[in-house]
C-alpha cells in the first residue's frame, strides 16, 4: 500500500454540500502521527464541517476519511468511537450523570474490561481527583472541560479532535490547557480546531489553514497563521 | 414496519378481548328478563350498599315466583326501556310505568299492579298554594307541569331535572312546593321529614302496569294471573307498606349519613381507581408509541400528529359515546366498563404523547451527538442519555394529565360504568342529600389525586436541586 507508515488520519477528496453551497471542496488532508495538529481559519471557512466529518458525525457527499488506513464509513459507531473521539466546544457532558459516570458510561456499554479502575485513574490524571461524584453543574468550566476530555480518552481513541477548546477560558486556564494537550500527545493524536491564534501558538507547532472550504496553507504554525 | 403495526394492532385487540368478558345476553325463554331504571326511589333504586332495591324489585321477584320463572333484573335509562323491550332485550318493564293511551299504541300492559297519582307537597310555612306567586317545581318531561297549571292557575311552575334537584330548591327556599307521585312523596316524607308536608287530595289518579311486547299473549295472561294472585293474597299490600306506607320503618336514623354511605362510596372510589389504573396504564403504553411517531420522519409524524390533535380537540364525553355506541353499530359489542377504560386510554394517550414529545425535543441535539461520538447506538442513547433527561421535564405535566384524567373519569358514569360519581348520583337519588354526598365524593377525589400532585412537586424540587431542571 502507498499509505505512509506515519499517517494517522487522512481525508481524500472530501466534499460536503449544505443547501446547494459547497462547504468543503474535494479536500485532501493527511496528518502524520506526532505533535498536536492545528486546523485554523476564519468563521465560515469550513473548520467545523471538516471537524465533524473527520469525527464521522456529519454526512459527506464525496470522498473518504481513513483512520489508520481504515475507512470510517465501514465502521460501526462503536468501532469508530475507538478510533476517533471529539471534545465539543460546549463539552456536552451528560447532566444527569456524575463526572465519573460520564467518563465510564461508554466503556461500560462497550463492555471494556477494567473501567472501574481506569475511569477514576483517568480523572486523577487530569487533575480531577475527588470530584468523581460531582454532577456537571457542580463543577467549574475548566473542570467540566477536563471531564469531557477524560470521557473521550476513556475509549482510548487513536485521534482526539478538539472544537475551539480555548473558548470561554481565561488566559491562565488556556495556557494550562495547552500544556495538558502537549502532555496528552503521547497517548493519542491531538487535532485542535480553533480561531484563537494565541492558543494555537501555545499548543501546536503544525497545521493547516482553511479558506472557503479549501486548504490555503499547510506546515508550521508560524507559517499558516495570518499576521 | 408493517409487522410492527400488525403487532401493535394485534396486542390492542387482544387486550380488548381480555377486558370484554361477555357480549349482550338476549332475553330467552327460561328467564324472565325485567327492565327498570334503578333511579326511582322508593320503587327501584340502588341503596347505600349499592344493591338494587325497592317496591318494584320486590314485586318483580314475587311475581316471578308466582309465575314460576327465574328473574333477571336489568337497569336502563328511562327513555331506553321501551326500546329495549321492543328490541327483545328484555321481556317486561317493572319500573312504575303508568298506563297511558300513548304507550298502549306500542306495547301491551298488564292489569295495574298498583295505583298512585300526582299530589302537591309543600314546604312548611310556604302558605296557600292557590295564592299568586306560589312557586311549584315539577320534573321535566312529566305530565305534572300540565297538572300544576290546571290545579293551581295562580302559581309559577318551574321545571327541573329531577326530584332530587327540586328537593334541594325546596330546602333553600327557591321553591314553595312540588308536584310528584303521591307514593314518591310519601317516601320523601320518610327520608327528609320536615322538608315537605302533604297538601290536599291527589290531583290525578294513575294506574301503574307492566308493559310487554305485543303478541306475547301467553306471557300477558301469566303475568295478569300472577298480579291478581299477589293482590288477593295481600302480598302486594304488604310490599307497599314495607316500602312506602306510613308505617314503613325509618330504621337508618340512628346512624349518621356519612357512616351509612361511607362503605359504598369507598368501594366506588376503589372502582374508580381500578378503572383509572387500567385506562391510564394502557394510555401510557399507547402514548410512547404515539410520541415515537410524533418525532419520527414526516410521513409517519404527520398522520400521528393529526390523530393526536383530533383526540385533543374533541370532548372526552364524545369519544366515550363513540366507543360505546360506535362498535355495536358495526356488530361488535364492548361492555361499558371496557369502553370507559379504553376512552380513558385513548384520551390520556394523546395528551401524554404531546408531553413526551416536548420532553424529547427539550433534550439538546448536542447530547445525542455526544452520545453518538462515544459510539452509543440509538437505543443506548435513548436509554442512558436522552430518557433520563426527559423524565424531569415531563414528569410534572404528565402527572397533571393523570390527575385531570382521574377527575374526568367521572364522565364514564354517563354510560353506566359503576364508579364514584355514578355511585354518588345513585345515593343522592335514594337519600335526597346532594350537598353532603357530593362533598364526600369531592373529598374522595381529592384523596385520590392530591398524593400525585404532592409527588410531582417533591420530584420537581429534587430535580431542581440536582441541576436537572432550570427556570
Amino acid at each position: 500500500m502507498a499509505e505512509p507508515a506515519t499517517s494517522v488520519i487522512r481525508a481524500d477528496g472530501l466534499t460536503v454540500r449544505r443547501g446547494g453551497r459547497v462547504v468543503l471542496d474535494r479536500l485532501d488532508v493527511d496528518i502524520a502521527r506526532g505533535s498536536p495538529f492545528a486546523i485554523v481559519g476564519r468563521s465560515g471557512s469550513g473548520k467545523t464541517t471538516l471537524l465533524m466529518t473527520l469525527a464521522g458525525l456529519w454526512p459527506i457527499d464525496a470522498g473518504t476519511v481513513r483512520v489508520d488506513a481504515t475507512a470510517l464509513a465501514d465502521l460501526s459507531p462503536r468501532e469508530r468511537a475507538r478510533r476517533i473521539g471529539i471534545v465539543f466546544q460546549d463539552h456536552q457532558l451528560f447532566p444527569h450523570l456524575t463526572a465519573l459516570e460520564n467518563v465510564s458510561l461508554a466503556p461500560r456499554l462497550a463492555a471494556r474490561a477494567g473501567v472501574e479502575t481506569s475511569a477514576p485513574k483517568l480523572l486523577a490524571d487530569l487533575g480531577l481527583e475527588g470530584l468523581g461524584d460531582r454532577r456537571p453543574h457542580e463543577l467549574s468550566g475548566g473542570q467540566r472541560q477536563r471531564v469531557a476530555i477524560a470521557r473521550t480518552l476513556a475509549l482510548e481513541p487513536r485521534v482526539v479532535l478538539f472544537d475551539e477548546p480555548s473558548a470561554a477560558l481565561d488566559p491562565k486556564t488556556s495556557r494550562d490547557l495547552a500544556a495538558l494537550l502537549a502532555a496528552l500527545a503521547g497517548r493519542t493524536q491531538i487535532i485542535v480546531v480553533s480561531h484563537d491564534i494565541a492558543f494555537v501558538r501555545d499548543c501546536c507547532d503544525r497545521g493547516i489553514r482553511l479558506e472557503a472550504g479549501a486548504i490555503a496553507a499547510s506546515g508550521a504554525v508560524s507559517e499558516i497563521v495570518e499576521e | 414496519m408493517r409487522r410492527l403495526l400488525a403487532a401493535v394492532v394485534g396486542s390492542f385487540v387482544l387486550v380488548v378481548a381480555m377486558l370484554a368478558p361477555t357480549g349482550p345476553a338476549y332475553a330467552d325463554d327460561d328467564k324472565l328478563v325485567i327492565g327498570m331504571t334503578g333511579k326511582y326511589p322508593p320503587f327501584n333504586y340502588f341503596d347505600e350498599s349499592g344493591a338494587l332495591v325497592g317496591f318494584d324489585v320486590d314485586f318483580a321477584n314475587a311475581l316471578c315466583a308466582e309465575v314460576r320463572r327465574e328473574c333477571e333484573l336489568r337497569t336502563f335509562a328511562w327513555d331506553g326501556l321501551l326500546g329495549a323491550l321492543l328490541a327483545g332485550r328484555i321481556d317486561a318493564v317493572i319500573a312504575s310505568m303508568a298506563i297511558t293511551e300513548e304507550r298502549e299504541k306500542a306495547v301491551r300492559f298488564t292489569v295495574p299492579y298498583y295505583e298512585s297519582g300526582a299530589r302537591l307537597f309543600r314546604r312548611p310555612g310556604a302558605g296557600d298554594p292557590h295564592r299568586q306567586g306560589f312557586v311549584i317545581g315539577v320534573t321535566l318531561g312529566t305530565t305534572y307541569e300540565g297538572v300544576a297549571a290546571r290545579s293551581f292557575p295562580g302559581a309559577e311552575v318551574r321545571t327541573l331535572k329531577g326530584d332530587t334537584d327540586i328537593v334541594q330548591d325546596l330546602v333553600t327556599g327557591r321553591l314553595d312546593g312540588m308536584i310528584t307521585d303521591d307514593l314518591v312523596g310519601a317516601y320523601l316524607l320518610r327520608e327528609r321529614g320536615g322538608v315537605v308536608e302533604r297538601y290536599g287530595e291527589r290531583l290525578v289518579e294513575e294506574r301503574i302496569g307492566i308493559p310487554i311486547r305485543p303478541g306475547r299473549d301467553e306471557l300477558l295472561a301469566d303475568l295478569n294471573r300472577g298480579i291478581e294472585s299477589l293482590r288477593r293474597s295481600g302480598k302486594q299490600e304488604e310490599l307497599l307498606q314495607k316500602h312506602i306506607g306510613v308505617g314503613a320503618a325509618a330504621p337508618k336514623e340512628e346512624r349518621s349519613l356519612v357512616s351509612r354511605v361511607a362503605p359504598s362510596l369507598m368501594g366506588a372510589a376503589a372502582k374508580s381507581v381500578v378503572l383509572c389504573v387500567v385506562g391510564l396504564g394502557l394510555g401510557c403504553l399507547a402514548s410512547f408509541l404515539l410520541a415515537a411517531g410524533l418525532v419520527a420522519r414526516a410521513w409517519i409524524a404527520r398522520p400521528v400528529a393529526a390523530w393526536v390533535d383530533f383526540i385533543r380537540a374533541t370532548p372526552f364525553l364524545v369519544q366515550l359515546f363513540a366507543l360505546y355506541f360506535g362498535p355495536p353499530a358495526l356488530g361488535v359489542s364492548i361492555d361499558a366498563w371496557t369502553c370507559g377504560a379504553l376512552a380513558i386510554a385513548l384520551h390520556s394517550s394523546a395528551y401524554l404523547a404531546e408531553t413526551i414529545k416536548a420532553a424529547y425535543r427539550a433534550v439538546p441535539d448536542g447530547q445525542r451527538l455526544a452520545a453518538r461520538s462515544l459510539g452509543l447506538g440509538p437505543y443506548e442513547t435513548l436509554r442512558w442519555v436522552v430518557a433520563p433527561q426527559m423524565l424531569p421535564i415531563c414528569a410534572a405535566p404528565a402527572l397533571n394529565t393523570v390527575v385531570a384524567m382521574i377527575k374526568d373519569s367521572a364522565v364514564v358514569s354517563a354510560i353506566g360504568v359503576m364508579e364514584l360519581t355514578l355511585q354518588t348520583q345513585q345515593l343522592v337519588a335514594a337519600t335526597y342529600r346532594p350537598l353532603e354526598l357530593y362533598a364526600i365524593a369531592a373529598c374522595l377525589y381529592f384523596i385520590m389525586t392530591w398524593p400525585l400532585l404532592w409527588l410531582g412537586r417533591r420530584l420537581e424540587q429534587r430535580w431542581r436541586r440536582a441541576g436537572l431542571l432550570h427556570g
